[in-house]
C-alpha cells in the first residue's frame, strides 16, 4: 500500500506540476518613467513624452487557449504638493495591435493588451498629456503600474 | 493496521491537497512600477485681437464720447499660476499731433469677462485692465471711448499703450 502511495506521489510530482509551474511570464518596461515637458497649451495641446516605452510581454508554458491580460493602472492623480492633475488626461498609444490597445490612465485597471497562448511582444508605448491652461505651476508625478497576468 | 490505515489515508489527503495547490499555481501575475511625471512651469501669453483702434471724427455737440471703430475689441489672458494675475495698461505718453495734444486721460474703455476691469489709460501709472487668481484662459472684451471736446486742435493724433500681463 505504501509503495503505491509513493509511486502515486512520484507519479503527481513528475507530471501535475510540470503542467503549471512551468508557466512564466515575463514583463520588461523600458523607460521605467516618463516626465512631459513643459510647453504652450495653445500651440502644444497634447504633450507627447519624450520617449517611446517599451513594453516587452513574454508568456509561456501556457496551454493555446488559456488567456493573458497586461493592466495598466495609476494609484492616484498627478501630483504637485496640494495641486493636482487629472490622471485621465493621460493617455496612450500602443503598437502593435493586436495584442496591445490605445488607452486611458485611470484609477481602476485598463487593459493595455491581451491575447491567447504563448507569445513574445514587444509594444511601442506612446504616452500624451492632455495641455490645458489650467494647470498649475509644479513637477507633477504618479505612481503607475503595468501587471501581467494569466489567466 | 489501522494506524497504518490513517497513515496512508492522511498521505492521500496531502496528496490531494498538494494537486489542489499545484493547480491554483497556474494563475500567475507579474507588477512593474511606471512613474509618470509632468513640469509646468509659470507662464503668461497676452492676445488681442486688435493692435490699433481709432477714434473717427464726430461732432462733440451731439457726440459727446466717441467710440472706437474696432469695438469691441477681443482679448484673451491666458496664465498659470500659482499666485495673482495681473493685466495693466500704460500709454507711453499723451495723444500727439505735431505740437498739439489730447490728454491721453481723455480714453476710458469698458469691459466684458470675468475679472476684467474699467479703466481709463493713464500715461504715468500702470492701469488695472484684470486681475484673477491662479491659472486659467480668461476671454473678453474690451470697448475704448473718446472724450469729445471742442477744444481739440485739428489733426490726426497718436498714441502707443502697453498691455502687460504678469503670472508670478
Amino acid at each position: 500500500m505504501k509503495r503505491k502511495i509513493y509511486l502515486i506521489t512520484l507519479l503527481l510530482i513528475c507530471f501535475v506540476p510540470s503542467l503549471s509551474f512551468s508557466q512564466s511570464l515575463g514583463l520588461t518596461i523600458n523607460p521605467t518613467s516618463i516626465v512631459f515637458p513643459d510647453a504652450d497649451p495653445d500651440t502644444t495641446p497634447s504633450i507627447s513624452a519624450p520617449s517611446v516605452v517599451i513594453v516587452s510581454v513574454s508568456v509561456s508554458g501556457i496551454p493555446a487557449n488559456q488567456t493573458w491580460r497586461l493592466i495598466h493602472r495609476s494609484n492616484g492623480n498627478l501630483q504637485s504638493g496640494t495641486q493636482t492633475i487629472a490622471i485621465t488626461n493621460v493617455t496612450w498609444t500602443a503598437t502593435p495591435q493586436p495584442p496591445f490597445r490605445n488607452g486611458t490612465m485611470r484609477t481602476t485597471n485598463q487593459t493595455a493588451g491581451s491575447g491567447t497562448g504563448n507569445i513574445s511582444v514587444n509594444g511601442n508605448f506612446q504616452y500624451f498629456l492632455r495641455n490645458q491652461w489650467t494647470y498649475r505651476p509644479g513637477n507633477y508625478t504618479a505612481s503607475t503600474t503595468f501587471t501581467l497576468s494569466s489567466p | 493496521m489501522r494506524e497504518k490505515r490513517m497513515t496512508s489515508k492522511n498521505t492521500l489527503l496531502t496528496i490531494f491537497l498538494f494537486i489542489l495547490l499545484s493547480s491554483s499555481f497556474s494563475f500567475a501575475q507579474t507588477i512593474r512600477p511606471f512613474d509618470v511625471g509632468a513640469t509646468i512651469n509659470a507662464r503668461a501669453k497676452l492676445t488681442i485681437n486688435s493692435t490699433t483702434i481709432t477714434f473717427p471724427d464726430a461732432n462733440p455737440g451731439t457726440v459727446p464720447n466717441i467710440a472706437a471703430s474696432e469695438n469691441p475689441v477681443s482679448v484673451t489672458s491666458s496664465a498659470r499660476s500659482n499666485f495673482t494675475v495681473d493685466l495693466t495698461v500704460l500709454a507711453s505718453g499723451d495723444l500727439i499731433s505735431g505740437s498739439d495734444t489730447i490728454p491721453i486721460t481723455n480714453i476710458t474703455w469698458t469691459r466684458t469677462g470675468t475679472g476684467y476691469r474699467n479703466g481709463t489709460m493713464n500715461r504715468t501709472t500702470p492701469q488695472l485692465a484684470g486681475r484673477w487668481t491662479g491659472s486659467g484662459s480668461r476671454n473678453g472684451t474690451f470697448s475704448y471711448f473718446l472724450v469729445n471736446s471742442w477744444s481739440y486742435a485739428k489733426g490726426s493724433y497718436t498714441a502707443t499703450a502697453i498691455y502687460t500681463l504678469t503670472a508670478p
